[in-house]
This record gives structure tokens, C-alpha cells and sequence, in this order.
């Protein structure tokens, strides 16, 4: 599954009965659960170190007097295990029971209730009844961090999550204090838990002990509608699961992903979707007339903040807006010429809407030979802080945070942009612009002044954004955009891989995806029949784009697929690799 | 019972792990020098290649001091001849198995016994660094240990080139904290590497891959003090004493209600009827007994008509129970063996370490209704519930705390269920169910 | 401000780590180094020790809960531990708790408001022929009748009841 193509070097087994080659150095319970023979257990995860402290996977193997641990066992030729049997039914009996007696038995406040191991495990192997009468034990419950709450009373001591502090994330800003049954997760008194990736610690938890905050008692998660995805806040691109409830995001997870990021996403990615439900969301198609006081041909415009036109811009629909900007840019392109155009994307795009609006420049700005063409650039976040987990996998968090530079440079350099973006200032400043369309989708975006201000003194702005702030404010015709949970979407992160990003939800309001607004201006201008869906476009790009050959939604399947030649980076060893030295 | 060949003549035996024991500066090198020592471990050094001094120690019977009784010699043999990594000795001195009292005696008044030891021990297996984890409550031993071994170290019997020969060796002092768990070897590994004494997954033993990930040896004080005399008087002489199967003298604590409570030297193998009576001079009061604990805490109880039972590892596991660390704990007819399964209850559930899942929930559970009954609220069918409890705790964990205490607990529920049916019918706390009223140094 | 250990404290925390091929195994001696030079073991001086081995608080936090010997901030200036397992339970130290709780005015645990002596239950000491058993720092008080526990306490400072008879040999007590 995840291993690089090695050669493994296997011993032959037998699991009930059932011949099994398992790799020599897996414990014989990873191998069980790669054949589909499920056994029941907490401690073991397959990115930490082994602990075999919670006893659940029990079984019994022919070489061994007593029942064994699988999670801690490794295959010995020619030996026998079972777990399905009187005996390991037993065991599992006995392990659920010792597990329940001090847990608070409170399903129906517990947020993890639907999705808890504890409660999976004792309704497919515990018994039906208790035969404990006694005073349960108390343990805290608190903040761990500014991400993380605890349910002390609810934790089964698996240490998972100390484990992970300790083995990845690096801080071991966890321990387990006091003793025996006292045992509780706590951090040092007065240093919280706040590594970058500290939610994980949720994710791993198999009862309902910790959890990122932010989802603390906002949604049954029966009721999640999961959607398989991709993370928009960095170049590392983290599978992830978005969970869906009611129209809006509850929560995003990592989704195990070997080559991208393992079993781990970001603190700052796991609440990256926050911006999609903000209540400011862009969600009305507005057009304004062209920009008074330099209108086609008068010369040179101004530098300097000028008054953003919005209060000038009338609401209108998808049809209307579409239909202004299509004579805008006829009546510029018929007096100017395609030197009067900009168009400038962004890194936050998806490859097919790239694609699109590669296309779309050129529909709508024509070309004559010999004279200069559109104006382009591409917009980008600057550089955040780079991490990475002190062992293993692919997981990072890249400076780059935008999702798709990498596809950005794949599809737009060379062929679309051939300047640096100096020029594109240059020429928007030089007022022979009459037409520029700025695609943001970028949360929180500031655009340098010298380009924001440009954009105020051009005659026809036509912004797609998300969130209202300085591009909108400047855009003569404002088209509202889908955020990553609504759109499908290709995505190639820092290291070349390729992965699906798929809608969640819809669209706000009117809005529809660019991936429909590209489309449909190319069909008006006669460049294309009818609109297809992303998987549609996608496999034009990929008869097109020599990277994309012979990719198609089929095969990114959920994992994705590298797209690049660039020389696969070198792959950590895991925690427990590591550990094994 | 199967047969057990017969002791040799315990009267007749003459002590040689303790023979200074009580002697003045018994503790000091001059002392220790003056009557023989270090000859053993110059001559081994010297003249025994290490497989010589291996086969020699299987020849001679030693079995493990510390509980379980591992022969000792073969113990040795796992470990990795050839290795790149360092091979470490751990002397376990961590004595703190209730009722267990023999290696305090040593650490204390014969150290140079135990260096001598761990210096034989080294040579044999190939070992330069040795530590002796003491626990953290004994300071006087601690204290003892490391001027004895700073005396070592000044006449060259530690460091370098020790007898001339190539062979390096360190030995440090490593004081515990308060942990019961320390006292199992692996979870002592853990404690030594700077961590919670968590006992650790085995395999691997430590013999392959122990402290610091490195072959490690694990020996008791008591183990490592005999291998002096096995050298200075011969394998014969050893074997001469003790059983067949348990060959050598061995350090007996008796403690409770007898009227000489001490450490005694016997040979392995003497009745525990003689050991109370004719060396510990019976029970005060000319009182009756009610229950024997044998080997420290974690053995199950002997009951009066068990008290011709050999003191060997044999002897007591024919008997149901255990020889252990050999920590006799004596219950005269008084005693109210609720409170006293209690107490043992309480023991385990506090030292618990709190890692797997049966014992960390096991032993509190059994301790609550142990609690419960002691304070009339027993229910008649809590004996069975308690004894169900301590089958499922039983070989389900990664080391055998959660045995330790199941174990003795089954073994009092079995043999004196009749008179805890009684206490639970009378529904209130008995006037017995106090093990002593009056703090009682003597009875 | 951060702490820091003595010149001669350092120097025996430098001599500590050569005797271990990894730093971390310093770790219970260094506690207790602490613990001497601080009079206990309170957050700070896990910090320290923590800087000093180059591991965590937070693990050094886990290891110190974990034990129950090293002093805490919370306990006394002595601590009394009385041996509470079977050996001293059976000659008494349930009722040799109660008494010195009794006398001193304090609950089983507890720290008396001067904070100069707490009072709490340890296991088996090691001690069983010498039952019942206490200790107090770093003298073992042996054979501990009520007689013995007055003796003992007044060696803590509490004077002696009227009513309490001679005290017992000198000789079952070790320092």
C-alpha cells in the first residue's frame, strides 16, 4: 500500500486457516488487516511506534502457550494465528469490559459517538451488560492547547497521541501522568500543547477523549455527509476528507494519503475552510459601467488610490454579467487590440480552470500578428513558515501557501505567462489597458498597492473572488467564485502529485464555478459546444498538456498520481521505521 | 506431588552468603579482603575463559533469586557472543516485593559480595558497563554500594584493566523512586533509560535487546552474591546444598506473626513448618496459623495444612504457590484474611503502572470490591465475581502485575471461602476485620 | 527566571551523564539532585531538569508523577512515610497511622499548616522483620510502637504527651 516498490521479504503463515505471505518485518496484525481479516485494536497505529498497551487485539498463534498481542507479533514461518475463535471472541469480551468499567458510558454528549472505536468495538465484540457496580474513577477534563480538549474520563491510555507528539509532530508536548488507573494525558503545567499539527492528536484518539476544538459539540457526526478532497492551504496538498452537514462544512480530516501526508494535515489547514461559510461570501453577480474618467483612449491613467466603483455596480445574473463581459471586451478588443488586455489568474485555480482561462484570454482578447498581445500574470500568497514532523513520511508544511503553483507552472509559464510580473505592473500602470480580468479566490489576499491601485484606474475590471476586499472593491463587473469545498478540481502539489479536489456543497447563492463561467463564455463566443464537467475538461487538458497524458479522473482515483519528472523526493522513513533504526 | 529429592541437613548448614552479616565494618573492603574476598573473582578473571565461567555457573544449579527462578548460567547463554553493540549488567536491587527483605542485607552489610559478583558476572558474558538499581527508599544501601565501590575502584577492582587481564569495567549506583514495577526487570530498563518504569513488549528479552537496546543481563543481588562461593568452593559444594532442582543456599525472609521475624540462610528445600518453628521460634502466643504467604506477596496463600511443603521451586509450585523472592509472610489464627487480602489488593492496584488495559481497570476493580466486602457490603456472589475478574486478568498483560495479584487473591478465595461466606452474610464490618489494633512491634 | 544548579551540584550533574551512553538515563538521578538542591521537586525544577537531560517538561513531568518517592512541592519540610503493606499492616500500621495523624492533627496525605511535616502511607520498605515501620527523610524508625512515634515526632519537633512512658532502645532507629 504504501511501501515504496521494494522487494519485502515475506514468510508464509496461516491466519485461520487462511495461507498468507506477510512481510517479515510487519506485525502480524498490520498484515491481517491489509488481507481484510479485520482485528479489533487502539494502541497499534500504523505511523507510531508499537506500544501493546490496550490488549484489544488479542489472538492466539500455534507457536506461542498464550494468547498473543498481534499488534507486537511478527510472522514466524510456517506459523498458525487465530482470531476468530471461542477463545479470542473471549478475549475480546474480557478487554471491552476492563475497558468500560471507569469510562463515563456518556454517548450522548460525546462528540465521537457514531465514529468511536469503543463504542464500534463493544456493539461488534463486547458483551451486552457490565458486571461493574462500583464507583468509577475521575479524571480530568481540559484544554490541552489552544486546538485540543481533553475528556479525561473518557480516554482508555492508548497513548497514541503522547506517541505522537513525541515521535512526529517532535515537541512531546504530551505525557501520561500519575500511575495505574490513575493514568491521565496532560501537558506540563504551563506549556499547552501548540505544534502545527496538534489536531492530529483528534484524529488518532479511537474513543472520544480528545478533540479539535473547533468541532466540539457543533454536529452528530452520523449525520456528516463525508466528501473525499483536497486541502487548499499549502503546497503540501493534504488528502483530506471534507464533512458536510446542513449546507456547511463541519470539519475537514486528514484522509491517509502515503505519497502527500500520511495520516496528518495542519492545524491551519483543518479550519482552512472557515472562509467558504463566512456570512461576507461574494455571492451575487454585479455589473457597473466602465470606469468614468478614463475611458477607452484618453491616455495615461493615474497611479494613486482612486474611489473603488462598487456603489456603481448594479446587481445582476450569471446570464447578464456573462453578456457584459463578452461586449466589454469585444468593444475593447475592436478598439484596441489584444495589447488592451490583462488577464491574470491564480495559484489558487485548479488546473482545468486554468486551463480554461488560458483558452479564454485568447477567445476574448484575439490575436493580431506582429502586435503585442494580453497582459498576463499570475496571483500568489507570499511565503509562509516551512515544517516539517521530526521523523517521517511525506507530510510537510510548505512555505508555498498556494495550492497550485506547481500546476500553475505547469499549464500558464511559458505558454501564458512569458513576463515577470514587474511587467504586468508596468503595462496595467501604462494606461493602454482597457480591459483586465483578475481571478483571486485567495482568503485574505493583499495585493501589493502598485497593483491594486493600477486596478482602479482601468476602465473595465472584471474580478472573480470569493470574499469581498480589494479586488472586488476595484471590479467594474463582479463574478462571485466557488471555494475549494464547492468545485471539482484537479490540484498538483509542491512535489508534482495530482489530486481530485471534489464539491462538497454548492456554490453560495447564484453563484456558479468558474469551471462553468469559463465554459459558458467559450460556448457564446463559439469556441466551444456545450459545457462539460470538470472530469470532461480534464481530459481535454490531458490530450493537450504533455504532463497530464494519460491521466484522467480514473486514475488519481483518491489518491492521486504524480505528474511531474521532477525526481520524487526522497520518502522519511515513518515513526516507526525510524524507531526501528 | 512428584518426588523431590531430599534436603540436605539444614541443621548441620553453615551460612555463607551471610556469614559477616553482623560483623563489624562487614561492609568495608579491609574486611571484606581480610576474609578471602575478591580471591573468586581473580582466579575466574585469570584463569577461566568466560565460557568456562558460563558452563560452570549452569553446572552449579543457580536459579534466580529474584522471583522466577531462570537458571542462571543459561540465562547468560542468550546473550549474543558476537555483537557490535555493548552488552550491559543490570544488578536488580529493587527489592520491593512485600515481605521481601534479603537483598537490603546485602546491599548494606556485604556489598563486596555483590561487586564480586557482578565482576564474575561481566567477565563471563563480555560486559564493561554494569548498574545496580537500587530502590530509591533505601538510601543506606545506596550509600553503602557506592563507597564500596569507590573502594573498588581505588585498588583496581573496577576500571581499567582489572587482574591485569583485558577487562574494563564500570559499575554505578542508579537510584529507583518509589515504583514497585521497577522491581520487574524490564520495566527496570525503562526506569534506567530516564523513562516511567513501563514494563516492556517481549520479545525481544532483554538478553538480545534489554537496556539502551542493548544485550542485557538482569540478575538479582541475592543471584550475583552466590557466585563467589560457587567459585571459591566448588560446583560439588554447591550442588551439596538445596535439591536437585534447587541447588544452593538461599536467603529466607520471615516476617508477620512469628516470634524471631528475620533473614535467614537455609538450604533450599527446608519445610516451611521448619523454618517458623525451629528458625523464626514459632507464633506468639503459641497461636495457631491461619494462612502462610511463601514467596512475597504475588505467591498464593498456603493454609495451615500446607506447612510441610519444601521451600523450593519445585517443592512450592507442586503446592500450587511459588518459592519467589522467598518472602514468608506468616498469618497467625487471628488474622482476618479479608483485610488481608485487602491490604495485598490495595498493594497491586497502587503499583499498578498502568499500561495495559486488565490490569490498569483489573486491579482496582478487584480492590473496590474487596473494599466493599471488607466494609459489609459484600454481596454473596462477589467471591465469584472477584475470582472471574482475576481469571481474566491472568496471562493477558505485558508483564505479570495484574498475575501477582490474581494469583494470591484466587488462592485465598479457594481455601478459605467458607469463612469469607461467613463475613459476608454477617453483613458488617467483624471486629476482625482489623489487622492489628495497637501499632505492635512486639506480640 | 530560570533556576540553575550550584557550581558543585553541576559538577556532579556533569560527572551523572558520563556514567550512561544516552543523556536521557540521567534522568532519576538528576531528579534527585534536584530534589536536594531545591528541597523538592515543584515545575521549576522539572523545567531545569528537563534543559538539563534535553528531553521535554512534559516528559520529565510523566516521570515524576509516575514515582512516589521524590518530594513534592506540596508535601512537608519530612515526610513520615508509614509502611502500610501486609508485613507492618499485620503488626499495626493501620492504627500506627492513625496515631500519628492523631497526634500531629493532620488527614493521611495531608501537610500540616506550617508545612513542616506530612504525613503519608508507603509501600513495603523492605524493613518487614522490623515491623511496624516508618521513615522520615533519611532515617528508618523501626519497631514503631506508640512510645516509638512520640520519639519520633519530637525528633520533628512535636513535644512528647505527658502520659507517653520511657522511650524505647535507641538502637532501632538508623541514620
Amino acid at each position: 500500500m504504501s511501501a515504496p516498490a521494494k522487494t519485502v521479504e515475506t514468510v508464509k503463515i496461516k491466519v485461520n486457516g487462511k495461507e498468507l505471505d506477510a512481510p517479515k518485518d510487519q506485525p502480524v496484525l498490520q498484515t491481517c488487516l491489509d488481507n481484510g481479516i479485520y482485528i479489533p485494536h487502539y494502541c497499534y497505529h500504523p505511523a507510531l511506534s508499537i506500544s501493546g498497551n490496550c490488549r484489544m487485539c488479542l489472538c492466539t498463534a500455534s507457536n506461542a502457550p498464550k494468547a498473543v498481542i498481534s499488534c507486537a507479533t511478527f510472522p514466524a514461518e510456517g506459523a498458525e494465528y487465530t482470531t476468530e475463535s471461542e477463545e479470542v471472541k473471549k478475549l475480546r469480551e474480557i478487554i471491552l469490559e476492563f475497558l468500560l468499567i471507569n469510562h463515563p458510558l456518556d454517548c450522548p454528549v460525546c462528540d465521537q459517538a457514531g465514529e468511536c472505536d469503543l463504542q464500534e468495538f463493544s456493539f461488534r465484540f463486547g458483551k451486552d451488560d457490565s458486571r461493574f457496580e462500583e464507583e468509577k474513577n475521575y479524571r480530568h477534563t481540559k484544554k490541552l492547547g489552544t486546538n485540543v480538549r481533553l475528556y479525561g474520563n473518557r480516554c482508555i491510555v492508548c497513548t497514541r497521541c503522547v506517541r505522537f507528539c513525541e515521535e512526529i509532530a517532535g515537541d512531546a508536548e504530551l505525557c501520561v501522568r500519575e500511575r495505574g488507573d490513575s493514568n491521565i494525558i496532560d501537558t506540563f503545567p504551563g506549556i499547552p500543547l501548540e505544534n502545527p499539527i496538534s489536531g492530529c492528536v483528534a484524529d488518532i484518539c479511537p474513543v472520544g477523549a480528545l478533540f479539535v476544538d473547533d468541532f466540539v459539540h457543533k454536529t452528530r457526526v452520523f449525520f456528516l455527509e463525508s466528501t473525499t478532497s483536497v486541502c487548499n492551504m499549502c503546497a503540501t496538498g493534504c488528502s483530506i476528507n471534507v464533512d458536510t452537514w446542513q449546507g456547511e462544512v463541519q470539519r475537514l480530516r486528514p484522509r491517509h494519503n502515503p505519497d502527500v501526508n500520511d495520516y496528518w494535515m495542519c492545524d491551519r489547514g483543518r479550519v482552512g475552510y472557515k472562509y467558504s461559510g463566512a456570512a461576507e461570501r461574494l455571492s451575487r453577480y454585479e455589473v457597473g459601467p466602465a470606469r468614468a474618467g478614463s475611458s477607452a483612449g484618453d491616455g495615461k491613467a493615474k497611479a494613486g488610490p482612486t474611489d473603488p466603483p462598487r456603489s456603481t455596480r448594479a446587481p445582476s445574473d450569471f446570464g447578464k454579467a456573462l453578456a457584459a463581459v463578452s461586449d466589454r471586451a469585444e468593444r475593447v478588443r475592436r478598439e484596441h487590440g489584444p495589447g488592451a488586455f490583462a488577464f491574470v489568474a491564480s495559484a489558487w485555480m485548479s488546473v482545468e480552470e486554468m486551463f480554461l482561462f488560458r483558452r479564454l484570454a485568447t477567445t476574448l482578447a484575439g490575436a493580431v500578428p506582429g502586435e503585442a498581445g494580453p497582459a498576463t500574470g499570475i496571483l500568489a500568497v507570499a511565503d509562509g513558515e516551512a515544517w516539517t514532523p521530526r521523523v517521517g513520511g511525506a507530510f510537510k508544511i510548505d512555505s508555498d501557501r498556494n495550492p497550485n503553483r506547481k500546476g500553475a507552472e505547469m499549464l500558464l509559464l511559458g505558454s501564458f505567462i512569458s513576463e515577470p510580473f514587474s511587467v504586468l505592473l508596468d503595462r496595467l500602470e501604462s494606461g493602454a489597458i482597457k480591459f483586465a480580468w483578475v481571478v483571486g479566490g485567495i482568503p485574505d489576499f493583499s495585493p501589493m498597492d502598485r497593483f491594486r491601485d493600477a486596478l482602479g484606474a482601468i476602465s473595465n475590471v472584471v474580478v472573480t473572488d470569493i470574499l469581498p476586499g480589494p479586488l472586488s472593491e476595484r471590479a467594474t463587473i463582479l463574478l462571485p467564485a466557488a471555494s475549494f469545498v464547492e468545485k471539482d478540481g484537479v490540484f498538483v502539489n509542491g512535489r508534482g502529485w495530482a489530486q481530485r479536489c471534489r464539491a462538497a456543497l454548492p456554490p453560495p447563492g447564484e453563484t456558479r464555478t468558474e469551471l462553468d463561467l469559463f465554459q459558458e463564455l467559450l460556448r457564446r463566443a463559439g469556441e466551444r459546444e456545450r459545457v462539460l464537467s470538470a472530469q470532461g475538461v480534464y481530459a481535454e487538458l490531458a490530450a493537450e498538456v504533455g504532463a497530464f497524458a494519460d491521466t484522467s479522473y480514473k486514475t488519481l482515483g483518491a489518491l492521486g498520481a504524480r505528474v511531474t519528472d521532477d525526481e520524487p523526493a526522497e520518502r522519511e522513513p515513518t515513526g516507526r521505521e525510524a524507531a526501528k533504526r | 506431588m512428584s518426588a523431590i529429592s531430599k534436603p540436605s541437613d539444614t541443621l548441620a548448614f553453615e551460612p555463607v552468603l551471610t556469614r559477616y552479616i553482623g560483623k563489624k565494618d562487614s561492609h568495608t573492603l579491609d574486611f571484606y579482603l581480610s576474609h578471602g574476598g575478591y580471591d573468586a573473582a581473580k582466579r575466574v578473571v585469570r584463569d577461566y575463559k568466560p565460557d568456562e565461567v558460563i558452563d560452570a555457573v549452569k553446572k552449579s544449579g543457580l536459579r534466580g533469586r529474584g522471583g522466577a527462578g531462570f537458571p542462571c548460567g543459561l540465562k547468560w547463554s542468550f546473550v549474543p557472543k558476537k555483537t557490535d553493540k555493548p552488552k550491559y549488567l543490570v544488578c536488580n536491587a529493587d527489592e520491593s516485593e512485600p515481605g521481601t527483605f534479603k537483598d537490603r542485607v546485602i546491599n548494606e552489610e556485604d556489598p563486596h559480595q555483590l561487586l564480586e559478583g557482578i565482576l564474575i558476572t561481566c567477565w563471563a558474558v563480555g560486559i564493561e558497563t554494569a548498574y545496580i538499581y537500587i530502590r530509591g527508599e533505601m538510601w543506606r544501601g545506596a550509600q553503602r554500594l557506592k563507597a564500596a565501590i569507590d573502594e573498588a575502584y581505588a585498588k583496581g577492582y573496577l576500571g581499567k584493566k582489572i587482574f591485569g587481564k583485558k577487562f574494563n569495567l564500570d559499575v554505578t549506583v542508579h537510584r529507583g523512586a518509589g515504583a514497585y514495577i521497577c522491581g520487574e526487570e524490564t520495566g527496570m530498563l525503562s526506569s534506567l533509560e530516564g523513562g516511567r518504569g513501563y514494563p516492556k513488549l517481549k520479545p525481544p528479552f532483554p538478553a538480545v535487546e534489554g537496556l539502551f537496546r542493548c544485550p542485557t543481563v538482569v540478575n538479582n543481588v541475592e543471584t550475583l552474591a552466590n557466585l563467589p562461593h560457587i567459585f571459591n568452593r566448588g560446583i560439588e559444594w554447591y550442588r551439596s546444598i538445596g535439591t536437585e532442582e534447587s541447588p544452593g543456599p538461599k536467603l529466607f525472609c520471615v516476617s508477620g506473626h512469628v516470634n524471631k521475624p528475620g533473614v535467614y540462610e537455609r538450604p533450599l528445600g527446608i519445610p516451611l513448618r521448619e523454618l517458623i518453628y525451629d528458625v523464626c521460634g514459632g507464633i506468639p502466643g503459641d497461636r495457631g496459623i491461619r494462612a502462610v504467604i511463601p514467596g512475597g506477596s504475588s505467591a498464593p496463600f498456603l493454609g495451615p495444612d500446607e506447612l510441610d511443603t519444601p521451600m523450593s521451586y519445585e517443592g512450592l509450585k507442586d503446592a500450587g504457590s511459588m518459592l519467589g523472592s522467598a518472602g514468608v509472610i506468616v498469618l497467625d489464627d487471628t488474622t482476618d484474611l479479608l483485610s488481608a487480602l485487602l491490604n495485598v489488593g490495595k498493594f497491586y492496584h497502587h503499583e499498578s503502572c498502568g499500561q495495559c488495559t486488565p490490569c490498569r481497570e483489573g486491579c482496582g476493580w478487584v480492590e473496590k470490591i474487596l473494599q466493599r466486602m471488607h466494609d459489609g457490603r459484600g454481596r454473596s456472589e462477589d467471591i465469584d465475581l472477584v475470582d472471574e475478574i482475576c481469571n481474566q486478568m491472568v496471562g493477558k498483560t505485558i508483564c505479570v502485575l495484574s498475575d501477582a495479584l490474581a494469583m494470591p487473591a484466587q488462592s485465598v478465595l479457594k481455601k478459605f471461602r467458607p469463612e469469607l461466606e461467613k463475613l459476608i452474610a454477617q453483613g458488617r464490618p467483624d471486629v476482625l476485620c482489623e489487622l492489628a489494633r495497637e501499632p505492635s512491634p512486639a506480640l | 527566571m530560570s533556576r540553575e544548579l550550584s557550581p558543585e551540584a553541576q559538577k556532579e550533574f556533569d560527572w551523572l551523564v558520563t556514567r550512561y551512553p544516552q543523556r536521557e538515563a540521567a534522568m532519576l538521578p538528576t531528579l534527585r539532585l534536584i530534589e536536594r538542591e531545591f528541597g523538592c521537586i515543584d515545575p521549576e525544577g522539572m523545567k531545569l531538569c528537563a534543559q538539563l537531560i534535553g528531553c521535554s517538561p512534559a516528559k520529565v513531568f510523566g516521570v515524576v508523577t509516575f514515582y512516589t518517592h521524590y518530594k513534592r512541592e506540596t508535601d512537608g519540610e519530612n515526610v513520615v512515610y508509614v509502611c502500610g503493606t501486609l508485613p507492618c499492616a499485620l503488626r499495626g500500621s493501620d492504627a500506627l497511622a492513625d496515631y500519628l495523624c492523631d497526634r500531629v492533627g493532620i488527614g493521611l496525605g495531608e501537610t500540616t499548616e506550617d508545612r513542616k511535616i506530612t504525613i503519608k502511607k508507603v509501600e513495603c520498605l523492605a524493613l518487614c522483620d522490623q515491623a511496624p515501620v516508618c521513615q522520615v527523610e533519611d532515617v528508618d524508625w523501626l519497631r514503631v510502637s506508640k512510645e516509638k512515634a512520640d520519639e519520633m515526632l519530637e525528633s520533628l519537633g512535636i513535644p512528647k504527651r505527658e502520659t507517653a512512658g520511657a522511650a524505647a532502645g535507641g538502637e532501632e532507629k538508623r541514620s
